[in-house]
């Protein structure tokens, strides 16, 4: 049996020896702590068909990182995984980026299937597509439809590669980048923060004296076999009832609103928390509740990419027992570039209008707390009403003396629609 | 699996339940909004009531109030801050800190005005100096100090008090308990109108020791100014010597224009 972690393992005590990546271990998973920019990586290289974004500012060693990382699972040369890399600017094409029609097919006496010159990006499975946001808006629209694919299509083509890694970076806005469209950053499965070294890291890497394409050949491989049992690893790793319950709170806590069509904060259009929506709302300004502090709510895809990151680091953590910690360690990443904290709020210390990952990461601090040590009478009730054991005008009349958003505009709608 | 089965295995039994706590409109990340939905003269109910848990209380309690108001919200959040620490809280010197602290304990390198005021149990330890009105009005704990300014330990009802250096004017006046300290020199009218309590100076004093005091007892190390016990009613002062005019009605016990 291939046992692709320990070859991780020595990915990554191989990534600082040959001092190709050196950096702050500031992801904590209970006892211990990890490099998140690092590990994210790695989660994302074991799962297919995510989309990992790597943000920061210029040279934090985001675009070589995801390079070597795929030379190393991909088991090929420096130079040929920088032909898998897309990267963007104004004048990039459907036909740059994907493929185009071979002209010289028309030439030819006897005419056949119609015939693509596909990318090299394109036929690849370890897909890069570098500073994304300097694709212009309406270019970025083509990334809709690829990310998060197995197949390609152009021109009534299709080319299926099969199960992807998609990795992304970015810049923060400069002159020349354009905002990212918000259905585009929902399909971003997570994105990670980019640092510059410190001043010890910094000394460490200046100790590197030959080229990076020279040092990834000394990286070790994954086999093929390997790179293929990741998922399967992956999928392996189980959740247990509590995260997965907690996954789904977390999701509806950012989701509801009281005000919002059908209470879905995602069907809102020109109006929001920062917006003044939420003006003498009931659950304006209460600390504890979270519908009020966010924008956006969360689409059912940050459910999926919440328990398939976990699941990862699961897996590259050896995580055994309840997979809780893994969760409140990832969750902040896998949240934070889909939604907009409320501008009053996030304008504040500690926050200062820029920490919104330490925003994000405290509020799930507060749904996750909430819901394993607040929720679990009304759970209770909602259980045992939807399993036919107690009557669902009564659990509707108990549920009611519950303050909390998701037993009003989540729990107490759904019994109503089964009465 | 049946959602109640699922639920069940979710909590592992430990079912905890908890109504959601009204809080609202308690968000406040300074002292101003503190300040604004506070009616009248703060009071240390309400200001708690208001103040946030853990780090945001730090963070107010590292900036600098903007005028009297602001700054006796401050003190209270201090003592707030101190009350629920298992260990010391080191604060920022500014007047009020400590203001009406119950339990717990403060560290301040260089205190303002008004430290201490109203407290009523706990310690207070300020490093260097602290400024006027050190301890007013203070009926229980203790404060240790490096040196004073005027009407330190004012009407204190209890507790105590040690200067280690030396203190101002007004020492103890209208003090009816408490016990006081200064190992070096102080001002003029230490213990002055003093009811009960005890004061004790280690170095000289100034003039008016003990000026119309009622009761309480007085000790001084070193000489004392003129007119010492002048129109007092009632206590005993002690004094290595006198100044000229001291009270002559036999209640000065040590030594007398030595």
């Amino acid at each position: 049996m291939p046992d692709p972690l320990r070859s991780i393992d020595s990915l990554v005590v191989a990534l600082e020896d040959l001092r190709l990546h050196l950096g702050d271990k500031d992801l904590r998973i209970g006892d211990h702590r990890f490099n998140s920019l690092l590990y994210f990586c790695l989660a994302n290289a074991c799962l297919r068909n995510k989309v990992l974004l790597l943000y920061g500012g210029m040279g934090a060693n985001k675009t070589s990182l995801v390079n070597l990382l795929g030379c190393s699972f991909l088991g090929i040369p420096f130079e040929d995984v920088e032909n898998f890399m897309l990267t963007g600017h104004p004048e990039q094409t459907e036909e740059k980026m994907i493929g185009f029609i071979d002209p010289r097919q028309w030439s030819r006496p006897n005419g056949g299937e119609m015939e693509i010159l596909w990318t090299p990006w394109a036929r690849s499975n370890w897909k890069v597509i570098n500073e994304i946001n300097r694709f212009p808006s309406g270019k970025q629209n083509i990334f809709l439809e690829l990310l998060q694919k197995r197949k390609v299509t152009y021109a009534g083509q299709v080319l299926t590669p099969g199960d992807t890694c998609y990795f992304a970076t970015m810049n923060p806005d400069f002159s020349a980048t354009y905002p990212l469209d918000e259905a585009l950053l929902d399909r971003i499965s997570a994105s990670v923060p980019a640092t510059q070294p410190d001043l010890l890291c910094g000394l460490a890497l200046a100790e590197r004296e030959r080229e990076i394409a020279d040092l990834a050949g000394e990286l070790p491989r994954l086999s093929r076999e390997e790179y293929y049992a990741l998922p399967e690893k992956v999928s392996d790793q189980q959740l247990g009832s509590a995260v997965e319950l907690a996954i789904v709170s977390l999701v509806r806590e950012f989701t509801v609103c009281e005000r919002a069509p059908s209470f879905d904060k995602t069907e809102l259009y020109g109006t929001g928390p920062s917006r003044g929506l939420c003006h003498g709302c009931h659950y304006f300004n209460n600390p504890e509740v979270l519908c009020w502090q966010v924008d956006q709510g969360l689409s059912d895809r940050a459910r999926q990419d919440l328990r398939a990151f976990t699941r990862a680091f699961s897996f590259l953590c050896r995580a055994e027992g309840s997979k809780m910690d893994v969760l409140r360690a990832i969750a902040p990443y896998v949240i934070w570039h889909r939604v907009t904290p409320q501008r009053s709020l996030f304008d504040q210390p500690p926050y200062y209008g820029s920490r919104r990952l330490d925003l994000v990461r405290a509020l799930v601090e507060k749904s996750i707390d909430r819901t394993l040590n607040e929720r679990g009478e009304m759970n209770m009730i909602l259980s045992r009403a939807t399993d036919g054991e107690m009557p669902l005008s009564q659990a509707i009349r108990e549920l009611e003396e519950y303050d909390d958003p998701l037993a009003r505009l989540d729990y107490i709608p759904a019994l109503e629609r089964m009465l | 699996m049946s959602l109640k089965g699922f639920m069940e295995e979710a909590y592992g039994g430990q079912l905890r339940g908890r109504r959601l706590e009204r809080r609202k409109g308690t968000v406040v990340l300074s002292l101003k909004e503190i300040s604004d939905k506070l009616e009248g003269r703060p009071e240390k109910a309400a200001v708690a009531r208001l103040a946030p848990n853990g780090a945001l209380l730090s963070r107010l309690i590292s900036l600098v109030p903007e005028g009297k108001r602001e700054a006796l919200i401050w003190g209270y959040l201090t003592s707030i801050a101190a009350e629920g620490s298992v260990e010391p809280m080191e604060v920022p010197g500014g007047d009020y800190a400590g203001l009406e602290l119950a339990r717990g304990s403060l560290l301040i390198d260089s205190a303002g005005d008004h430290v201490g005021e109203g407290m009523r149990g706990g310690s207070i330890r300020v490093r260097g100096m602290s400024g006027h009105y050190l301890g007013q009005g203070m009926s229980g704990g203790g404060i240790v100090a490096g040196s004073s300014g005027d009407y330190a330990f004012r009407n204190i009802s209890g507790g105590w008090g040690v200067i280690l250096g030396d203190s101002g004017s007004y020492l103890g006046l209208g003090n009816s308990g408490g016990r006081v300290v200064v190992k070096g020199r102080a001002g003029q009218r230490v213990g002055w109108l003093m009811h009960s309590g005890r004061l004790r100076v280690g170095g000289d004093v100034g003039d008016y020791l003990g000026l119309m005091m009622s009761g309480g007892r007085i000790s001084v190390g070193g000489c004392a100014g003129a007119r010492a016990g002048w129109r007092m009613r009632g206590g005993k002062i002690e004094a290595a010597c006198y100044g000229p005019e001291a009270c002559e009605d036999g209640r000065i016990l040590g030594g007398k224009d030595s």
